[in-house]
């Protein structure tokens, strides 16, 4: 049995269910640790200002990178978060079909799906023609019409490369010169993770560094199973904040800004 | 294993809710929080993430199954000796609370929360410096006029303001609709302030009211100093007063933190909403104008702007009183350049800072004409906590110098200490007064 086999019909139920637990465990712990306590009397403000407040507390780390920290800007909320691995993980056409498999209603986003490469990204609505096929529409002409030429799977892809790889670069000083203490180990497991999932999804799509059959499926098993290593990780890894952390500290920032009136 | 370490890290870790794993658990290193803290300036190792990740090492040693079973690897790990307490001092200690990591996190985490939590387990084994130490003690004893020398400097400004009214003080009456509460650190830093909030309680025909004697020195010292239960004491006898007295509204003129701890903080330690509300200066003095009550004589006086504590500010949400108050107030208003209000840069000395450096703890023992005697280990901690704390505070300086202000209004005293030494030290001609000080001559009663 190959690598593919393996990831693709043996680590899958493992790895759902190692999340499922995971995601359980840790939100139980929330759940247990819940206090309730006095509350203070809130300020009174307007409900405008509060969805101002709500929209303002998820914003604002954004903008106060674009102010003050721009290069972690440019690397890690643009490359590669905005550009880099939420686009390609939720809209690249073979993922968008990958989610539909699984969760039949995913199928909704169909239309906004991401084609793959920017060699197909000329056929679209700019193109001067349309390609001849058997579907009511041509099959590369995007909602995403000129923007296609940047909105593709190598396009986007790269970017979270480089991102990545700017962000692991980066913590190698931090960790060993400034001897920064929030830089941990895991972060590097973490983005060296990211960076295996990266190159070889990159290199299953385009048939690198071979095009037999078996070479590809290596490829393409060695991007599914990095791929389902972090998923089971994801609870127990910074990852979480994808899925909890990040809503759940925004949400309660917000309330807390209601509370005190800001 | 330093003596009583395990003890002390079970206590605090015990309080932790959902909100403080939150705080401990979702940190992913970016470093956006990283710019915006004001000890960042005295080196990356105390950006907020970093001072947090002190208190993250324990927590994952006591709490998580993997710090249990792989220990450093995973960031879990325990003190273990007088080099680590001396860095955990550092980091403790190189934090005002002033919320600004928390409102630029990208994951609404509070680094400062942690560093508290650091103080309360050094707290336990010995390591708070000892001017903090000292002044807990003062606001734990009985009385706080605790010698003949501080009973004076206090009988000195209740005799003061008594001259300007006119007539005795409305000292502990029963009854009244406002209770005056004024701190020992005010008796200290800024003395005019008690005078001048009690000559505008006079000049407005308040019904009012105020201790015969401060209720704490900054309450709570114990936040500061990381203990629970003397905050617990110092809120009881808050409470106690104000139930004695009957009163309805607490008003503070501090707007650092015994404004928001108050105001927003003691619900929580104590488990119980107070029977009166908390109102600051600001807050009262905006309703007056706003009700009419008040005018405000508007002068030229060269360029004022507000300075917003942190604690009054971002962490209590008073941000447009005071300005409606100072814009009333001259023709030449600008706001400080770095941000303002949620995204106010800090004083640089809150939270006890200020007064763990040399000149705070000569303040101090020249108030109480008491010496304090620092610990071995606060010699190797005080002179670098020095220059640290000169850096934090010129980056305000700089700020108010950017716009040429002439006069920094604000409403918190320990930001007028920090913003008039700054000025001292870096040789700049602008003055920081409290808004009540400011106001005084200026306003009206209709
Ligand atoms: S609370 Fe203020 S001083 Fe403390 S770590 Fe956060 S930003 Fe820095
Ligand atoms: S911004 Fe938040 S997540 Fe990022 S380093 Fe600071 S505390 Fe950690």
């Amino acid at each position: 049995m190959g690598l593919y086999e393996f990831a693709v019909y043996d680590m899958f139920v493992p790895t759902i269910a190692i999340f499922a637990f995971g995601i359980v465990y840790r939100l139980s712990r929330y759940v247990f640790l819940y206090k309730r306590t006095a509350q203070p009397v809130w300020r009174r403000t307007s409900i405008f200002r509060k969805i101002y407040l709500l929209i303002d507390a998820f914003l604002h780390a954004i903008v106060g990178a674009i102010k003050r920290s721009k290069v972690t800007f440019v690397s890690g909320i643009f490359l590669l978060h905005f550009f880099g691995v939420i686009p390609v993980l939720f809209l690249l056409s073979h993922h968008v079909a990958w989610w539909s498999y699984y969760f039949p209603p995913y199928g909704i986003l169909k239309p906004l799906a991401i084609p793959t490469s920017a060699t197909s990204s000329t056929l679209t609505v700019t193109a001067p023609f349309t390609p001849v096929t058997g579907m009511s529409y041509s099959f590369v002409n995007t909602v995403w019409g000129p923007l296609t030429v940047i909105l593709n799977g190598d396009v986007l892809a790269i970017l979270a490369i480089i991102g990545t790889t700017f962000k692991l670069l980066e913590k190698i000083p931090g960790k060993f010169k400034e001897k920064l203490a929030r830089v941990r180990l895991g972060d590097f497991v973490a983005l060296l993770l990211l960076l295996a999932i990266l190159i070889s999804g990159y290199m299953a799509t385009h048939h690198l560094p071979s095009g037999d059959i078996e070479t590809y499926k290596f490829m393409l098993g060695l991007h599914i199973f990095t791929a389902e290593i972090l998923v089971l990780l994801l609870p127990f890894t910074k990852f979480f904040h994808f899925v909890f952390s990040f809503w759940y500290g925004k949400l309660h920032e917000a309330y807390d800004l209601w509370r005190r009136g800001l | 294993m330093i003596e009583g370490i395990e003890k002390a890290i079970d206590i605090v870790l015990s309080d932790i809710d959902s909100v403080t794993l939150h705080f401990l658990e979702s940190c992913v290193s970016c470093g956006i929080c990283a710019p915006f803290c004001p000890y960042t300036v005295a080196g990356p190792i105390y950006e907020p993430a970093d001072k947090a990740e002190e208190m993250r090492y324990i927590y994952r040693k006591r709490m998580t199954i993997a710090g249990k079973v792989l220990g450093p690897l995973v960031g879990a790990k325990y003190p273990k000796d007088e080099e680590d307490l001396d860095r955990m001092v550092n980091m403790a200690y190189r934090c005002v609370n002033c919320r600004y990591c928390y409102q630029t996190c990208a994951f609404g985490i509070y680094s400062g929360k942690l560093v508290i939590m650091l103080r309360r387990i050094l707290d336990k084994v010995g390591r708070t410096p000892s001017t903090l130490k000292y002044l807990q003690s003062i606001e734990l004893s009985d009385s706080v006029l605790i010698n003949d020398r501080v009973r004076e400097r206090w009988e000195g400004i209740l005799e003061e303001a008594k001259k300007a009214i006119g007539k005795d003080l409305p000292l502990d009456r029963e009854g009244a609709d406002v209770v005056y509460l004024p701190w020992l650190a005010e008796a200290m830093l800024t003395p005019e302030v008690i005078v001048s909030t009690i000559k505008i309680l006079d000049m407005v025909g308040e019904n009012w009211t105020m201790p015969s004697e401060p209720l704490g020195f900054e309450p709570p010292m114990g936040v500061i100093v990381g203990d629970r239960e003397s905050e617990r004491k110092v809120f009881r006898r808050i409470n106690s007063y104000m139930a004695k007295v009957g009163g309805k509204r607490a008003l503070i003129s501090h707007g650092g933190t015994p404004y928001m701890e108050m105001r927003f903080e003691m619900p929580f330690v104590m488990n119980e909403r107070p029977p009166y509300d908390v109102v600051h200066v600001t807050e009262y003095l905006a309703e007056l104008y706003e009700g009419g009550r008040i005018k405000i004589r508007r002068e030229e006086n060269g360029k004022v702007t507000w300075h917003d504590p942190c604690k009054l500010a971002r962490g209590s949400g008073v941000v447009e009183q005071p300005r409606i108050l100072v814009k009333a107030s001259t023709t030449d208003y600008e706001d400080l350049p770095r941000g303002t209000g949620m995204y106010s840069h800090c004083c640089g000395g809150g939270t006890g800072i200020a007064l763990i450096t040399c000149d705070g703890r000569k303040l101090i023992e020249e108030f109480t004409g008491e010496k304090i005697e620092p610990a071995e280990w606060e010699k190797r901690f005080c002179p670098p906590l020095e220059e640290d704390y000169k850096k934090a505070i010129k980056q305000k300086i700089d700020e108010i110098s950017e716009i040429n202000a002439n006069i920094v209004v604000t409403g918190c005293s320990t930001c007028i200490y920090n913003i008039n030494k700054g000025a001292t030290i870096y040789e700049r001609d602008f003055q920081a007064v409290h808004i009540v000080q400011y106001l005084l001559d200026k306003i009206e009663v209709t």
